[in-house]
């Protein structure tokens, strides 16, 4: 299974019209680095827009969480 | 524990983090809230402020001291209630947890980030 790949096509499809890039931290992809630009962060704090992934990530890797990496940015049209 | 290691390396980071080890309330859950609710700045974390038993949480308390301001710190492995209950009060998944007058400020990446921007500073004045 590509970890990277499956949290890609996840947050792809949570947040249309974002930028968004998923990468290994350390051999293995048990820490990925995962950085969002979009449009759906605006207006909110850097708590929330992270919790907005965190939301997406909970289902699926419910074990791997304590490895992630998030940095999120709003995009302006 | 200060002084100890300030008096024979005056190079050694000062602490400003003191552990909470007593719990007020009957349940998990009114003991979690008085933990938020009676310390101004309290961070969740793995370990103490003298030994951290994660990257994360040292990191954590690394910033906080290079802040100087006094805050709690709660080790979340000395109880597995607290922390099971404080995922679900928090609605945040991992540790550390820093809580600032009651509210969840975030977790080791929103603090290097709002350590860098200089918004951290602010918000324990």
């Amino acid at each position: 299974m590509d970890r990277i790949k499956q949290v890609k096509q996840l947050l792809d499809g949570a947040f249309p019209d974002s930028e968004i890039d998923v990468f290994d931290l350390a051999e293995g992809q048990d820490y990925l680095g995962i950085t969002v630009l979009s449009p759906a962060f605006k207006g909110l704090s850097i708590l929330e827009q992270h919790r907005l992934v965190m939301d997406q990530l909970r289902e699926t890797l419910k074990e791997e969480l304590h490895a992630v990496k998030i940095k999120t940015r709003v995009k302006n049209d | 524990m200060r002084n100890i290691f300030n008096i024979s390396n005056n190079k050694a980071p000062a602490q400003f983090g003191e552990a909470v080890t007593e719990l007020k309330g009957a349940t998990t859950r009114e003991q979690v809230e008085a933990l938020v609710k009676d310390h101004q700045t309290i961070l969740f974390m793995k370990g103490n402020p003298v030994f951290p038993q994660c990257g994360f949480s040292a990191r954590a308390v690394g910033m906080l001291n290079a802040l100087q301001k006094p805050f709690k710190t709660f080790d979340i492995l000395s109880d597995p209630d607290i922390r099971q209950d404080l995922k679900e009060f928090a609605n945040w998944p991992t540790y550390p947890q820093l809580w600032v007058d009651g509210k969840l400020v975030g977790g080791s990446d929103i603090m290097v980030e709002l350590y860098e921007s200089g918004e951290l500073k602010d918000l324990l004045k």
